[in-house]
């Protein structure tokens, strides 16, 4: 397992799109195990930091001693986008239980609940980031690498090329944008 | 909006928002040059960007840990800092044992939690010998819900030595007579072979009261090892490692001894004398911090411009060069050295570190002392060790044989004092290491001395009170243990043989009974079933004799009512029904009547309510749920009552756990799965607060990695397997670490092949068909051998039964 994680980010930084597809599944089954995991202890007990789960997903997946520090990078990026999606899978989840399909309620789901931001619409914060990279692709990424992978903004840098500033002149106008995107609502978007 | 639009609004954005707010419309004026769209566009996203406040500022998932939040035994007051390895947190011990006021220190995100742990674990029973007023005690440690492990200290309130000579405007003379008190409790670790190897003033506190405190003892050790894998960008490593009283030989990455302390010392002592610290770095990069520390010179404090220079001119000057020396040979070899060069100095004396002649024969001196410091070292470890023993039979040859007689008399006492006091050791959580330990002396001394003095009076007695204790700790069936089956075996096979030469007086049956007792229990453990009912009946046999002749005694009828449920357990296990039903409804009807007794012992709650769990699973076995059910609110309720009177009770708190899983169980064959869920939950988190509070017993492990195991197959119940992986990898990690430890454990090997079958079952549910059938064949391995050497119990031959269906089933 580890090895062929391994493998793959090296496939995939050397531009080979189709190791992604092959790593995705793999990082989002540690991530979501990991954080099911730290989520199904006492309730009190919930302090779910993205960064320490990537961390661990991490070393978990990855044959250390032949990864370096470009692949390291990557692996973070990839791992935002699985926090990403788990957290507004659970999300849409939760606003299907509310129209009332039945799905049985579970442990996980209550702790998602406790540990995810209160007042904010995931849902549509996901698609207003997928509009946004449309535009502008590196904004995305800036806004997903540090709100969902909780890196910070030296981190964020160093697994985009880029330099600080620009990582927070970017993050300014992204933040800006989605901003005021989600309080038009969904209709105008 | 097109993406090249887009590129020019977020440049005049961005540009706008790096201007102050009252130039901004101005600024706009002179780029969007009548382009009113740009400018209505632009003007939207800043009001936004006014509006937004914190939004998005929060990481996610980000959360610190909150006052109020638990970790292990332990509940959050509040933040009180943030350092180079994590956050320091105030709090309070979270259960009715007692108030005690902690810091705990939450280690940074990155380190490797499982040997952060393991070096602890070993590391804090070398610092449990450091007992020292002026050193800040580690207390606990383990791993917080995200993984990060933390270590508990002792709370100090005090201010580092800089802060605090500085705001009490301390002289030369008041400076080095504190200095040299944190000398003495530096070389009060020294002497126990315990090096700090992070010294700095933020770890030499100063109380209000005027006392130093140390901290961080071992914590290096814990932590440190770490760094060369952490070091991927070479900022994490300076981060941690204070670069200013760090010594050559660890930025270099070479060993550290006691020298490397003296480093430090000399670097704190340099910036309490001079106000300054020893090197001045311009940039903080690894190779810039190497090149300073390990070929830099250290300037003479006389030469610096402070209050004190003209006094620092001459023997400080000299000390504190010496002490700062980059050649470990040239430093000061020991913190004593170093004090009392500093004595001298206040003394008016001459230094030592001022005679070259004298440099040579002092480094000879200590180095002869160092050995002796080592030797003294090793015999407060050791407690009655090897030392003792060899010393006294030495001394038999020469001595007159009564005074050897009174030397072995005394030496008996000794360990004998030893197997009295380590009982107590039991209670405490965190304890069974140290029984191990204690027991270990103790019975390598009683060991030599049968040798020598066979014929004794008294000493088969006391040996097979030996052999049956180390039994205890190394595996007794129903107490704290190490898990080690083989070697309990083999010390209970001792006791007995002892024992059984005795002459038959009451005293000596009822030890007899026992022993018998406590072998069956570890045979069940080993898989020998039919031995251990072969045993359980011999113990049964004399006690119900003893009983007869005094029917009012207590005790005794608590071990009649373990005998019965022993023997219920072992026939369980043989799968003869009507003989579990029998002693099992005779071992609750007698544990009735021990709760029932004037003041029944949290011991005696305990028995009822396992006599209330035997009593249901024979009944579920025999299809009667009902029945059941009741037997288990019986020993809910005998839970509360019990905890009522001994609060928080680690033995009833345990009972209670496993008779929530039991019930769990019987929820699930009901396919009530919330209602098991929920009470293999509570059972789970139970023993996980038990586990976590003393990890090396094995006991509380197996029922943790039990549960996960339940919850787990609950989980695939109910239909959703993806969530039941988890917890089944979990349970099959634990219990592959139990038997790998532990080889002779039949049990222990048949809950791998559970667990292994158990996620094979979760991961065919999800269409993993070919890891489905690696993991039923890994679980087929296990049953097939154990069934080969009839190890198997009837669980186990059940399971057997059911993957050898399954495995065909995936067809593959």
């Amino acid at each position: 397992m580890a090895a062929d994680v391994t493998r793959l980010l090296a496939d995939w930084s050397q531009g080979n799109e189709q190791a992604f597809e092959q790593l995705a599944p793999a990082v989002y089954d540690e991530l979501r195990r990991l954080a099911a995991r730290y989520l199904s202890r006492e309730r009190s007990n919930h302090t779910l930091q993205p960064t320490a789960l990537v961390h661990e997903a991490y070393l978990r997946l990855i044959d250390q001693s032949r990864v370096e520090w470009q692949n390291r990078a990557h692996f973070f990026g990839v791992a935002a986008q699985m926090i990403r999606r788990i957290l507004v899978d659970h999300a849409r989840a939760h606003q299907a239980a509310k129209r009332g399909s039945g799905a049985v309620h579970f442990a996980i789901d209550d702790a998602l609940d406790a540990a995810a931001p209160r007042d904010l619409d995931l849902v549509a914060l996901d698609d207003a980031l997928a509009t946004l990279a449309t535009l502008d692709p590196q904004q995305s990424r800036v806004i997903e690498l540090r709100f969902f992978g909780g890196l910070s903004v030296e981190e964020t840098a160093e697994v985009l090329g880029i330099s600080p500033a620009t990582v927070k002149r970017e993050w300014a106008a992204a933040r800006a944008w989605l901003y005021r995107e989600l309080s038009r609502g969904p209709a105008s978007a | 909006m097109t993406s090249s639009r887009w590129q020019l609004v977020k440049q005049v954005l961005q540009e706008a928002l790096e201007q102050p707010a009252a130039q901004r419309s101005a600024y706009l004026d002179q780029v969007c040059n009548g382009d009113a769209e740009l400018r209505a566009e632009v003007e939207s996203l800043l009001a936004a960007d006014q509006e937004a406040g914190g939004f998005l500022s929060q990481p996610a998932l980000e959360q610190d840990l909150a006052p109020g939040a638990r970790l292990g035994a332990w509940r959050i007051a509040e933040a009180i800092g943030r350092g180079g390895m994590g956050s320091v947190y105030r709090a309070v011990r979270d259960d009715d044992q007692f108030q005690q006021e902690v810091a705990i220190k939450v280690v940074k995100r990155g380190m490797d939690t499982a040997a952060v742990l393991a070096r602890f674990r070993y590391e804090r029973q070398i610092l449990a010998f450091l007992n020292h007023p002026n050193i800040a005690r580690l207390i606990d440690g383990g791993a917080a819900p995200d993984g990060r492990p933390y270590l508990v200290m002792e709370l100090v309130q005090g201010v580092p030595i800089t802060t605090y000579c500085d705001d009490h405007k301390l002289d030369l003379a008041a400076r080095i007579a504190l200095f040299r008190r944190a000398c003495d409790a530096v070389g009060y670790a020294h002497r126990n072979l315990i090096v700090h190897r992070d010294l700095k003033p933020g770890n030499i506190l100063i109380t209000s009261g005027g006392e130093p405190k140390l901290l961080d003892f071992g914590i290096g050790k814990i932590l440190l090892p770490t760094l060369p894998q952490l070091a991927t960008t070479q900022t994490l490593a300076e981060r941690l490692l204070t670069p200013d009283y760090a010594s050559p030989e660890q930025v270099r990455g070479d060993p550290v001894n006691t020298a490397t302390d003296v480093y430090s010392l000399g670097a704190v002592l340099y910036e309490l004398l001079t106000g300054q610290r020893p090197h001045q770095f311009t940039r903080l990069t690894h190779s810039e911090i190497e090149r300073i520390i390990c070929e830099g010179q250290v300037r003479r404090p006389s030469e610096l411009r402070t209050a004190h220079a003209s006094a620092l001119r001459g023997d400080l000057d000299t000390i504190l060069l010496k002490a700062l020396h980059k050649d470990v040979e040239q430093r000061y070899s020991s913190v004593e050295q170093l004090s009392e060069d500093l004595r001298r100095y206040q003394a008016g004396l001459p230094v030592l570190a001022r005679s070259d002649t004298l440099t040579y024969r002092t480094r000879k001196f200590v180095r002869r002392h160092r050995a002796g410091v080592a030797f003294a070292a090793m015999l407060t470890l050791v407690l009655v060790g090897g030392a003792i023993t060899t010393a006294w039979q030495a001394r038999v040859a020469r001595m007159e044989r009564d005074r050897a007689t009174r030397w072995f008399e005394g030496g008996r006492r000794l360990a004998n004092a030893f197997l009295i006091e380590h009982d107590a050791l039991a209670s405490i959580p965190g304890g069974t290491g140290l029984r191990e330990k204690l027991m270990k002396d103790a019975l390598q001394y009683l060991d030599s001395l049968a040798a020598e003095s066979a014929g004794i009076p008294g000493i088969q007695e006391e040996l097979a009170l030996a052999y049956e204790k180390m039994g205890d700790v190394q595996g007794r069936a129903d107490g704290p243990n190490l898990g080690d089956t083989a070697g309990a075996t083999e010390s209970y096979r001792k006791a007995i043989a002892l024992r059984e030469q005795l002459p038959p007086t009451p005293k000596n049956h009822h030890d007899l009974a026992q022993a018998y007792f406590r072998f069956a229990g570890v045979s069940r453990i080993a898989g020998d079933f039919q031995g251990g009912i072969d045993y359980d009946l011999k113990a049964l046999a004399i006690r119900e004799k003893l009983f007869r002749a005094d029917p009012d005694n207590i005790d005794l009828l608590r071990r009649l009512t373990a005998s019965h449920t022993s023997l219920g357990g072992s026939f369980f296990h043989v799968g003869n029904n009507e003989a579990v039903l029998t002693h099992r409804s005779k071992a609750h009807e007698l544990a009735k009547r021990l709760i029932s007794a004037p003041q029944p012992t949290a011991g005696d709650y305990r028995l009822f309510m396992l006599s209330c769990i035997r009593m249901g699973s024979a009944l579920v076995r025999a299809g009667s749920h009902t029945a059941a059910l009741r037997h288990y609110e019986q020993s809910l309720a005998a839970a509360e009552a019990g905890l009522k009177q001994f609060p928080g009770h680690p033995s009833i708190r345990q009972t209670r756990a496993t008779t929530l899983q039991a019930r769990g169980s019987v929820w699930l064959e009901q396919r009530r799965f919330a209602d098991a869920l929920a009470d293999y939950r509570a059972a789970r988190d139970a023993y996980a607060t038990l586990h976590n509070a003393d990890p090396k017993d094995a006991r509380t492990t197996f029922m943790l990695a039990n549960a996960h195991y339940r919850i787990g197959i609950a989980l695939t119940a109910a239909g959703r397997p993806s969530l039941a992986l988890s917890e089944l990898r979990t349970s099959l990690e634990m219990r592959e670490k139990l038997s790998a430890q532990d080889p002779a454990n039949a049990g222990a090997r048949a809950e791998v092949a559970m667990s292994l079958a158990g996620l094979a079952d979760a991961q065919a549910a999800l269409g993993q068909r070919a890891t489905a059938a690696q993991r039923y064949r890994g679980a087929l391995a296990i049953l097939e051998d154990l069934e080969l050497r009839k190890q198997a119990n009837t669980e186990a031959l059940g399971e057997l039964e059911r993957v050898r269906q399954r495995l065909p089933a995936l067809g593959l």
